[in-house]
């Protein structure tokens, strides 16, 4: 029993949504399983496109979701693991360089920390802050190697790719946070979240690019060799194919989102010509024949127009011989069928949507919507340390969750 | 994936934005959780206080557990205690709990007398058995009038003896702290031991009944006591010398003779109601020990008075 206790980890995984904001409260045994001890989950409001909009209202529904997963969990959450997006958030790729300083030319560590000093020293625009600093591999020499400690050579090159973002629309999420009495312990992009869920190691070595579709912002990641490379946010999610339907069918937004869910398809396929979809499907006045092509012809363009944004943003990245294993489609948004053929049109790539399989036994959390929360708790747990991991043990605590006025 | 924070400006993360909002946003939620928290909290608080009450309350129970195995412990039978002192019947059980055990027909009442008997403290005691289950205990105690200040046989350290009206020294069990408080000490005697006790003092007579008269005919006088010395009559107490030292708060000094002591309280009563009569507060001295007289010496030195 004092084995188990002493690997078994509590953590908080928060996710603020353009449609849902997500809570996880998470007990991680042994590495091995992640048991959900605690979900909140409430239709998020204030937030547009990833960015918050209405700090009260979006503190309102981030508060109530907190709150639903801590009376779950029948714990109190001290720390939160928060995911970043928005398209506020830009990267850059950026290389430092030190020359081996050793008269043997062996590398040391002083040479490594002054090639990423070199690497991590551009300055940022006023207004802007760094949210990641994702080394993407060093090169010795020109010859690209995993750990240059203790190798042979004469100039070292670090590359990173660093992530910033926009310093007050970030003070938005942390000031959500703090209003709970809650501080953020680390703040991780939704690509980088989602994929640590959809994409194996082997993926993830070998190259694959994720794409996170959700209702108001698509997030990407492009791994390879065990790192992001590259990542992005666009403010395009599903909820612009729901406004294109709407303003392409002339219906409204709640039609527009049923006819999505009903009958949404990426691509437009043959039979789709004669087959007829009714707007309201029970016949009832108001109720109106839409063609299926219509509506396959809109969401196809959208999510074409999407593709080929991320994949103009990678440029000659995005290629066989960077990911192998293809394109990973996740999120609330990649249910649409067709998907996955409109995604390997465009980028030339197998596709497929992504499957969560290991670490989580709640089932109804397995869903491409719960990717991105659910990769901020597995990355939250990784990172947690030992010692924390019995903050929450103490005998008030246990003592005070004993006795739940909630 | 973790950013340092950096010192430099141009360098910031967005670790380095301050997670302790001057306004704080608080959604009801919040408030619910912070209420709920505080809750939490004094139910934790008064659970540890239950726990400690609870720990309290069990100590107490125990207590009496122990009291009522004490009891439990001697077969069933009825024990008839009485004593004309301070002595309890639980202290009879707790104290004699082990020869109580035997069943009532082989009871060594005699083993239990001597044992009683050898408790100072006791002076008499009667014990008798009806059959089929009746014990009948009847003890009489002696009276202290003094306290004496001794090293414990048994550890060394300085402790409070009693000294009855008959001489003999004890330690004394369960009499009330105030009677305790209010008797005076015994001086100016030399306490020969045996074994782990003292050997009793002789000619305490007079000292009991000069001591009886002051309490009951002039009490206020009797509370002013602090001690009674013998220095000057042990060993002599028939010599016309002889005499009783009692230091008090009220005059320093009170000497008397060991005899006739009722005229000598009257003189003294006397020289209190001149003394107050005339406004007198220097009284060092009252010797009452010459007969029909009572020499008082006052503060000043070289005068005194007849």
């Amino acid at each position: 029993m004092a084995n188990i206790m002493a690997l078994s980890k509590i953590i908080a995984a928060v996710e603020i949504g353009t449609h849902k904001v997500v809570t996880l409260v998470g007990d991680i045994v042994e590495g091995r399983s992640l048991d959900i001890i605690g979900i909140g989950e409430v239709p998020s409001q204030g937030v547009r496109k990833g960015e918050i909009i209405d700090l009260k209202a979006a503190g309102d529904c981030t508060h109530a979701a907190l709150l639903q997963a801590e009376k779950m969990a029948g714990t109190t959450i001290e720390g939160v693991y928060l995911a970043a997006t928005g398209s506020h958030l830009d990267g850059f790729a950026n290389q430092g360089s030190a020359t081996v300083s050793a008269s043997d030319n062996y590398v040391t560590a002083q040479d490594i920390r002054r090639a990423v000093e070199n690497a991590k020293s551009k300055v940022l625009p006023a207004g802007r802050v760094y949210v990641h600093h994702i080394r993407t591999g060093y090169l010795l020499d020109g010859n690209p190697i995993d750990d240059p400690h203790t190798m042979c050579g004469e100039t070292l090159l670090v590359n990173y790719w660093h992530v910033h973002g926009d310093e007050h629309k970030i003070a938005n999420f942390l000031r959500v946070i703090n209003g709970f009495s809650l501080n953020v312990d680390d703040m991780i992009l939704s690509s980088i979240a989602s994929a640590r869920m959809v994409a194996t190691n082997e993926d993830r070595r070998a190259g694959v690019l994720v794409i996170d579709i959700g209702a108001g912002t698509t997030d990407y990641a492009l791994y390879r060799n065990g790192v992001a490379i590259r990542t992005g946010v666009i403010a395009v999610g599903g909820e612009h194919v729901t406004n294109d339907l709407s303003l392409g069918l002339r219906i409204n937004a709640k039609n527009a989102e049923s006819i999505k869910l009903r009958y949404g398809k990426a691509i437009v396929e043959k039979e789709d010509r004669n087959e007829i979809r009714m707007l309201l499907g029970d016949y009832s006045i108001g109720d109106r024949p839409i063609p299926q092509m219509a509506i396959s012809r809109i969401i196809q363009a959208r999510m074409e127009e999407l593709f080929t944004i991320i994949k103009n943003r990678l440029g000659s990245l995005a290629s066989q011989q960077n990911a192998p294993a293809g394109v990973i489609l996740t999120g609330g948004s990649a249910r649409l069928k067709g998907l996955t053929d409109n995604a390997s049109a465009i980028f030339g790539l197998p596709a497929h949507l992504g499957e969560i399989e290991c670490c989580v036994s709640n089932r109804d959390l397995r869903q491409p919507e719960y990717a991105t929360v659910l990769g901020l708790l597995h990355l939250g747990a990784m990172a947690q340390r030992p010692a924390e991991s019995r903050r929450q043990s103490g005998l008030f605590h246990k003592l005070g969750s004993f006795f739940k006025f909630n | 994936m973790p950013t340092e924070p950096s010192s430099d400006s141009s360098l910031r993360s967005w670790k380095d934005i301050g997670q302790a909002p001057v306004k704080p946003l608080k959604s009801k939620s919040a408030w619910e959780r912070k209420v709920s928290r505080v809750l939490n909290l004094a139910a934790a608080l008064f659970a540890f206080f239950l726990l400690l009450l609870g720990c309290w309350g069990i100590r107490l129970l125990w207590r009496e557990a122990n009291q009522q195995q004490v009891l439990a412990a001697v077969p069933s039978r009825q024990i008839e205690f009485e004593t004309d002192g301070v002595l309890t019947r639980e202290w009879f059980l707790h104290t004699y709990r082990q020869p109580l055990e035997s069943p009532l027909l082989h009871l060594d009442l005699q083993a239990i007398r001597t044992a009683l008997l050898a408790n100072g403290q006791i002076l008499s005691a009667e014990l008798s058995v009806t059959l089929p289950d009746r014990l009948k205990v009847k003890l009489s105690e002696r009276r202290p009038i003094l306290r004496v200040r001794v090293l414990s046989p048994t550890d060394g350290k300085p402790v409070d003896w009693l000294v009855a009206d008959d001489g003999w020294i004890y330690q004394g069990e369960l009499y009330p702290a105030e009677m305790l408080a209010g008797m005076p000490y015994l001086k100016g005697i030399k306490l020969v031991r045996s074994g782990e006790r003292f050997r009793p003092l002789e000619s305490m007579g007079p000292v009991a009944e000069l001591l009886r008269s002051c309490r009951l005919r002039m009490p206020l006088v009797y509370r002013t006591f602090q001690s009674v010395s013998l220095e000057y009559y042990e060993g002599r107490e028939d010599s016309p010398e002889a005499t009783i030292l009692i230091e008090s708060r009220a005059v320093p000094q009170l000497i008397f003779s060991p005899r006739d002591i009722p005229p000598q309280l009257e003189r003294l009563n006397g020289v209190i109601e001149h003394a107050l009569k005339n406004k007198l507060k220097d009284l060092r001295r009252i010797d009452l020990s010459f007969p029909d007289k009572a020499i008082v010496r006052m503060d000043q030195p070289g005068r005194s008075k007849t």
